[in-house]
């Protein structure tokens, strides 16, 4: 029973459940490992298959678990970033850089242009993730365009007032209004284990920069074009 | 050969622990709990330690410090499933410690037990 002389107690139950299904998850992609090398060693094709998937289930499973564990503790307050500060066109340079792979993976062209720095109070690296879940996002999305004859996106750095915008642009056809109605809600995508995508990126993204005090949004200016639009505000002290 | 003494009260980890890390020809040691980890350490010599934070009678973090107390100073490699805990948060700061969340990216998990070995 609560009595007024005691804080109300952190709710810890999401610790409790990732703690528990970690511990069942961990045998699971344990052995799914241990059975796809000897299926390999045999030259058994499909049973070397069949436990790739199941350890790929089990990693998206266990990646879902702890993006929403990590949403969680954003959105209620129990992490808060921790502001210092720090450029955003570098932070959005390095995310590039540690996606460089992935990028040429997709056979996409990104272009970063910013109008000098653009300096914000940020989380290192919760902010970074953030940006980096957004990013591999539009990635993904082009990735499921085969038709695409260019995949290009366009990211914009700008000082707008006392604001600082990123402006994501990308081409992908497939993306509808019903998508883009649900685009940061955590039930907006599935979670896919051929992918290792849990559903769950925007909406982490979209919480750390919540938490920023910043806003995060989607638009279709005309079809088949996506604009994500994220806004910090920026640091008044230090000027862009 | 690397040799890894696993700690982790979950007797099916422990297992799938020991069958997985053979399988990369490390050698491996599993103990169920801290004081037993403390006792092998002390005994034998290894190139890591690869331990849980949420056991019952001593926790991971007790367990590091009970190490170090002891003069062992191999690396230890931390798995959690909690890793926003407040053990762990200490742990991740401690010299010779990294953190891993259950379950582990394996070839992660086998690259640190190779570069705990090399520098041993």
């Amino acid at each position: 029973m609560q009595t007024d002389n005691h804080p109300p107690q952190e709710d810890t139950s999401r610790y409790v459940l990732g703690h528990k299904l970690s511990n069942l998850l961990t045998p699971v992609v344990g052995m799914a490992h241990i059975l796809s090398t000897k299926a390999a060693d045999c030259g058994n094709k499909d049973a070397e298959r069949l436990a790739r998937t199941i350890h790929d289930a089990a990693q998206v499973a266990s990646r879902l678990l702890s993006l929403f564990i990590r949403t969680r503790d954003i959105e209620t307050g129990t992490q808060e970033p921790s502001k210092r500060p720090g450029d955003l066109s570098l932070l959005l340079g390095s995310v590039l850089h540690d996606l460089e792979a992935t990028i040429e993976d997709v056979g996409a062209k990104v272009d970063l242009t910013t109008d000098g720095s653009c300096r914000i109070m940020m989380d290192c690296e919760l902010l970074p993730a953030a940006f980096r879940y957004l990013i591999e996002g539009t990635l993904h999305d082009l990735a499921a365009e085969p038709e695409l004859s260019q995949r290009l996106i366009t990211i914009q750095v700008e000082r707008a007032g006392n604001e600082a915008l990123v402006v994501t642009r990308y081409n992908a056809g497939s993306i509808g209004p019903h998508r883009l109605e649900r685009f940061f809600d955590p039930t907006g995508a599935p979670a896919n284990a051929e992918t290792g995508r849990t559903g769950l990126e925007y909406s982490y993204a979209r919480a750390v920069v919540e938490a920023h005090g910043g806003r995060a949004s989607v638009a279709s200016p005309k079809p088949g074009v996506v604009l994500v639009t994220v806004v910090l505000p920026a640091d008044e002290e230090r000027g862009s | 050969m690397a040799r890894v003494l696993i700690v982790d009260d979950d007797i099916t980890v422990r297992n799938t622990m020991v069958e997985l890390l053979v399988l990369f020809d490390f050698e491996v040691k599993p103990v169920p709990s801290g004081a037993e980890a403390i006792a092998a350490a002390s005994r034998s010599e290894f190139d890591v330690v690869v331990m849980d934070i949420n056991m019952e009678t001593m926790n991971g973090l007790e367990t590091y410090r009970a190490l170090r107390k002891a003069g062992v100073t191999t690396p230890v490699v931390v798995l959690t499933g909690w890793p926003s805990s407040p053990e762990a948060k200490e742990l991740r700061s401690e010299p010779g410690v990294s953190l891993l969340v259950k379950p582990p990216e394996i070839d992660e998990l086998v690259e640190l037990i190779r570069s705990a070995h090399a520098d041993g």
